[in-house]
């Protein structure tokens, strides 16, 4: 028996070394470094990016305050000028919807879509100002500026806020938002972002993991779904719902949508605020040899936004309306990219996006 | 036959058998606390609006908030008391039974080890485990046993045999084997562990692993089973299931096994250990108890039988069935095939009313969590089951015939992913059987 077993281990060695020699051309790889690529997407992209919201959120503070001091067209327009710049740089970190971020509900509070607008006109004319409930977050955020600022004709927005009620709503509003940002602007840069780099690996509390699953749920669901889908009408039996839009009033859904795609394009490449190609998830796929799953993500995201911007012109609701076949077709697209983001892409990098057991069946 | 049924009825003592039932029920035990204060209890049994049945077992439903909690308690209560050996009659059924329900609820949390456990629990039913070694033989020495027929022990070993077994039987598959995989995905994302991460990178580690997997999963029974090779085999175990523990999401499995792999140590081995743990125990040493044996209980010998015969058999159902396993997984489930492949997609469900030709997609997170819709997504019968209850869901919102295909992708060992199922077929016309499902696309491993 001990001869026997003597056999057995020297199989196992022999097994190795022919293992070895056989398979052995993962040349000199270097280990691909997972802190390096955090430390890249929280110092070039998260906090610039927080940071820029943040400011953004400041200039339109101080275009409110001097709209509030003369209430002419001029102001108006500086306003929302600055309101659209707000809307866009939000789209910079709205994939990021955990830590410091989700910590205070950034995405429920700041951009809760379609508005209800019944709701806001009855807050405003009874004074009901306690919008931090739960059922309200459709009262609040971009879009009820977004009503309020472009639901009329600019002369007659201008003479609504000569209403004191409409100034105490925005002023809400406008207040809610700057503490939320600034809230997780600061956790970001007081801690996290030390947190974030450091928390290495790929399971669930993983960095990896936490941004992956926030990202594949922020795109399919208010991404793909929110900006897209729902008007289009794949949630209700096919039925358009045009009104249903992101920044329905303003029109720049696809503005947005576009913006937002590029910034997820820029995490995926670890592309900084500086314009800097550094580590991220496209330099980890590469470190494992998957570089045609990396080919064939960059290719979607192009074909992606290509589509998107065949539906540039014009509002979203229109080309819903006029030109429903690109919008269906954009559609398609963005769905092709969910299959590689949400799907290969983790199962590559053996990102987990489940917290329970799992015999790996 | 008759030589067969003397010396499985030959009598040896009962001490691996109460050490085992000890054991078992308090690593279940301990399973059961983890399981509730990770929340699954609601996440898993209350939370979903849909539970993925079994066939032939749609019947069972869970129950309420309440009573799934009330039903969790049952079952922590009755894998304690099976653990210091009270009640245990009741103790073991119960077990069973609350384990078997919880797992037979919705197929998406289905783990080989929860299987496994509820075997046990089966067997464990028709085992004198509490007559030695317990409180009610302290309490009450004159029902002590001190010696048992072997094959009251044996079946643990076998049934632990039999699982290791399939599991190595089941790594015999090329990717296994001559690809390393899933193993090589699997490792590089562990790269970032200090010391050995830089080896778990290496392409050759993987050929080690998963090479030494097989022949562990094949031999380690065996090893166990002789008393030259018992220890250093029981180290084997203790290492390869740690190694496993630290390395992949796999819960408690790990301690369930090298806590029953004790069964195949002797019986001075678990004696000695026994009167250790006694020792600390504030009773007077009692005298030893009368010898009293069982009399060989041939109905039961015939129910073992029937139980292993088929557990021999069930594994191997997937030879009947045409095409990659992993790919259709018919067959795979019950069968010992632990952490074997990487396998991950995307469905998406689209609903055609024929009265208006109106079409849109399911958003699948409307209806499912987002482990169900993780699981379904790779498993055919899922997609189905999934099709017949949208079908049900529209029928309410007055779409009398709605016609439902999937588009499913899906990637297996890092494959590009590709159409799991016909596209076009619609869904609601199709049963789900244990024929095969000739709607599953043939795999393509150069895609």
């Amino acid at each position: 028996m001990m001869k026997k077993f003597r056999i057995f281990i020297s199989g196992i060695v022999i097994l190795t070394l022919f293992s070895c020699a056989d398979t052995d051309n993962d040349s000199p790889k270097d280990n691909f470094d997972q802190q390096a690529m955090l430390s890249n997407l929280s110092e070039n992209i998260f906090l610039p990016n927080y940071a820029l919201l943040e400011s953004e959120v400041e200039d339109f503070i101080l275009r409110w305050e001097a709209f509030k001091r003369i209430k002419n067209e001029a102001n108006f327009i500086q306003l929302s000028e600055q309101f659209k710049e707000v809307y866009h740089s939000y789209q910079k970190v709205n994939y990021a919807e955990f830590g410091p971020a989700a910590d205070v509900s950034l995405r429920n509070n700041l951009n809760t879509f379609p508005t209800d607008t019944a709701a806001i006109i009855n807050n405003i004319q009874s004074g009901n100002l306690t919008i931090n409930t739960l059922g309200s977050f459709d009262q609040k955020g971009l879009p009820a500026i977004d009503y309020l600022l472009f639901s009329k004709s600019t002369s007659a927005t201008v003479n609504l806020f000569n209403d004191a009620k409409y100034v105490t709503y925005m002023d809400t509003l406008v207040d809610d938002i700057n503490y939320r940002v600034k809230s997780t602007n600061n956790s970001w840069k007081s801690s996290y972002a030390g947190t974030f780099s450091n928390k290495i690996g790929s399971d669930i509390g993983s960095s990896i993991g936490i941004l992956t699953n926030a990202w594949n749920q922020h795109y399919e669901r208010n991404y793909r779904d929110g900006k897209i889908g729902i008007p289009l009408g794949i949630r209700s039996l096919g039925l358009p719902l045009p009104e249903k839009a992101e920044a329905y009033f303003s029109g720049i859904s696809t503005s947005l949508a576009i913006k937002n795609l590029i910034e997820m394009e820029a995490l995926y490449l670890g592309i900084g605020n500086d314009g800097i190609n550094r580590s991220s998830f496209d330099d980890y796929l590469l470190a494992i040899d998957a570089q045609q799953l990396d080919s064939r993500i960059k290719t979607q995201f192009t074909a992606a936004e290509e589509a998107l911007k065949r539906i540039e012109s014009g509002e979203l609701s229109e080309q819903i309306k006029n030109n429903p076949a690109a919008v269906e077709s954009a559609y398609q697209e963005l769905q092709k990219l969910i299959l590689l983001i949400k799907v290969e892409m983790p199962s590559r990098l053996g990102i987990l996006i489940t917290y329970q057991d799992n015999d790996g069946d | 036959m008759k030589e067969l049924i003397k010396r499985l009825s030959g009598l040896t003592h009962i001490a691996p058998l109460a050490s085992f039932r000890f054991i078992f029920g308090l690593i279940l035990f301990a399973g059961v606390l983890r399981f509730a204060f990770k929340g699954w209890i609601t996440d898993l049994y209350v939370t979903p609006t849909f539970f993925f049945t079994y066939y032939g077992f749609e019947f069972i439903k869970p129950l309420g908030e309440v009573s799934m909690n009330i039903v969790f308690v049952i079952m922590g209560l009755s894998f304690l008391l099976m653990a210091i050996g009270y009640w245990y009659r009741f103790a073991s059924i119960s077990a069973f039974i609350t384990f078997t329900y919880v797992e037979l609820i919705d197929k998406t949390n289905y783990l080989n080890h929860y299987y496994f456990v509820s075997l046990v629990c089966l067997l464990l039913i028709f085992l004198p485990a509490d007559r030695f070694f317990s409180l009610r033989t302290l309490l009450k020495p004159e029902d002590k046993l001190s010696h048992v027929p072997a094959y009251q022990i044996g079946v643990l070993k076998l049934q632990l045999g039999i699982v290791y077994f399939f599991a190595g039987l089941a790594k015999l598959n090329s990717d296994w084997i001559l690809r390393a995989l899933p193993l090589k995905i699997w490792l590089p994302a562990k790269a970032h562990i200090p010391l050995i991460g830089g080896l778990l990178a290496k392409t050759w580690i993987a050929y080690l692993f998963s090479w030494f997997g097989a022949i562990y999963d094949l031999v380690i029974p065996f090893l166990l089973l002789v008393k030259k090779y018992r220890n250093i085999a029981y180290l084997v175990v203790i290492i390869f299931h740690l190694a496993t523990y630290f390395l992949f999401q796999i819960g408690m499995f790990p301690f369930v096994m090298i806590g029953a792999t004790i069964i195949f140590f002797s019986s001075e081995w678990h004696l000695k250990y026994q009167q250790k743990l006694l020792n600390l125990l504030p009773v007077k040493k009692q005298a030893q108890s009368t010898v009293e044996t069982n009399k060989i209980n041939r109905p039961l010998i015939l129910v073992f039988t029937v139980f292993f015969l088929f557990q021999l058999l069930f594994p191997l159902r997937f030879i009947a069935y045409p095409g990659k396993l992993f790919w259709t997984e018919q067959g795979y489930r019950f069968s010992w095939r632990v952490m074997l492949m990487e396998k991950a997609g995307y469905a998406v469900f689209h609903v055609t009313d024929p009265k208006t030709n109106r079409s849109w997609e399911v958003n699948n997170y409307d209806f499912l969590t987002l482990n169900q819709e993780k699981m379904m997504s790779t498993q055919t019968d899922m997609l189905l089951q999934f099709a017949h209850y949208l079908k049900k869901y529209y029928q309410t919102q007055g779409i009398l015939e709605p016609i439902i295909t999937v588009e499913c992708y899906a990637s297996l060992n890092g494959s590009s992913s590709q159409l799991l199922i016909d596209p076009t077929l619609d869904l609601t016309k199709v049963e789900d059987t244990f024929a095969p499902k000739n709607w599953i696309l043939p795999f393509n491993p150069n895609l």
